[in-house]
């Protein structure tokens, strides 16, 4: 018998959310990642991807060509995946990121100011708009960053980098609330 | 050194994002001779002036990249997709 009993659980689970007037930082509940890979240059993967993936459920950002990430809030069985990988191949293939990534929800009238520490990307809704998405530096940390309104942003971590990531949002926040 | 690398698929990012590997050199025919090879692997001029460099974007879109910059006056000219066929590297 082993002594320690291994649990699942989510990587922020013990981290309380921040309010404030000026920043707001929350995880949602764990939801469903995949990460759907295609040719570069297959101009018509991206209609592919959403035809097959309900874009009710799932929202789709670009990572880089040929590459998206599929996010939706609620978790996917793994008959429901495997359906989607065949619908989907070979044009495309899907990895399941959902327990791989980490999502974090910034959001808050001062929340570019406060991302700007952090990513050199310009933040301004002219020119990074609602649905934009960006991968990128957030200090040290590799990131992918979606604008899903006009103050709030969503940041998916790898999750063993999940925790560095909320203590750094959450130092950087501190100003503003 | 370069700040701002001009991403074609990314837009201006910072050089922190980036991993350089060296200079983009022509690649000798595989069976050129030891000599070139080795040449091609160990030697490398350092010009003071336009070198075309492998950089990847490590922090972004986690392509490989054709920088071309200017090693004296820290200048981009040019900076493409290591994979775009229709550019290729004469």
């Amino acid at each position: 018998m082993p002594e320690f009993q291994i649990s699942r659980r989510p990587a922020l689970s013990d981290k309380q959310p921040v309010t404030g007037p000026g920043i707001e930082i929350s995880t949602p509940p764990p939801g469903a990642i995949l990460h759907a890979l295609a040719q570069p240059g297959d101009a018509g993967a991206r209609g592919f991807i959403e035809s097959a993936l309900m874009s009710d459920i799932f929202s789709i950002r670009p990572v880089s060509p040929g590459q998206w990430f599929s996010v939706a809030d609620d978790p996917l069985s793994h008959a429901d995946f495997r359906n989607l990988c065949e619908a989907l191949e070979p044009r495309v293939d899907l990895v399941d990121q959902s327990h791989g990534r980490t999502r974090i929800i910034v959001q808050g009238p001062q929340v570019e100011a406060m991302l700007a520490k952090g990513t050199a990307i310009d933040l301004h809704i002219d020119q990074f708009t609602v649905g934009s998405a960006a991968s990128t530096l957030i200090g040290h940390v590799s990131a992918h960053l979606t604008r899903t309104g006009e103050h709030c942003f969503e940041i998916l971590v790898l999750r063993s980098f999940a925790e560095n990531m909320w203590d750094d949002l959450v130092r950087m926040s501190r100003e503003f609330n | 050194m370069a700040s701002l690398v001009p991403c074609p698929h990314c837009g201006l990012r910072p050089k922190e994002e980036f991993t350089i590997k060296g200079a983009a050199l022509p690649r000798p025919s595989p069976d050129a001779g030891a000599d070139a090879w080795l040449d091609h692997v160990y030697l490398r001029d350092n010009p003071r002036g336009a070198l075309d460099e492998f950089w990847h974007h490590t922090s972004g879109c986690r392509r490989w990249l054709i920088v071309s910059r200017d090693t004296f006056s820290h200048e981009i000219s040019a900076c493409r997709d290591a994979a775009d066929p229709a550019k290729e590297r004469s």
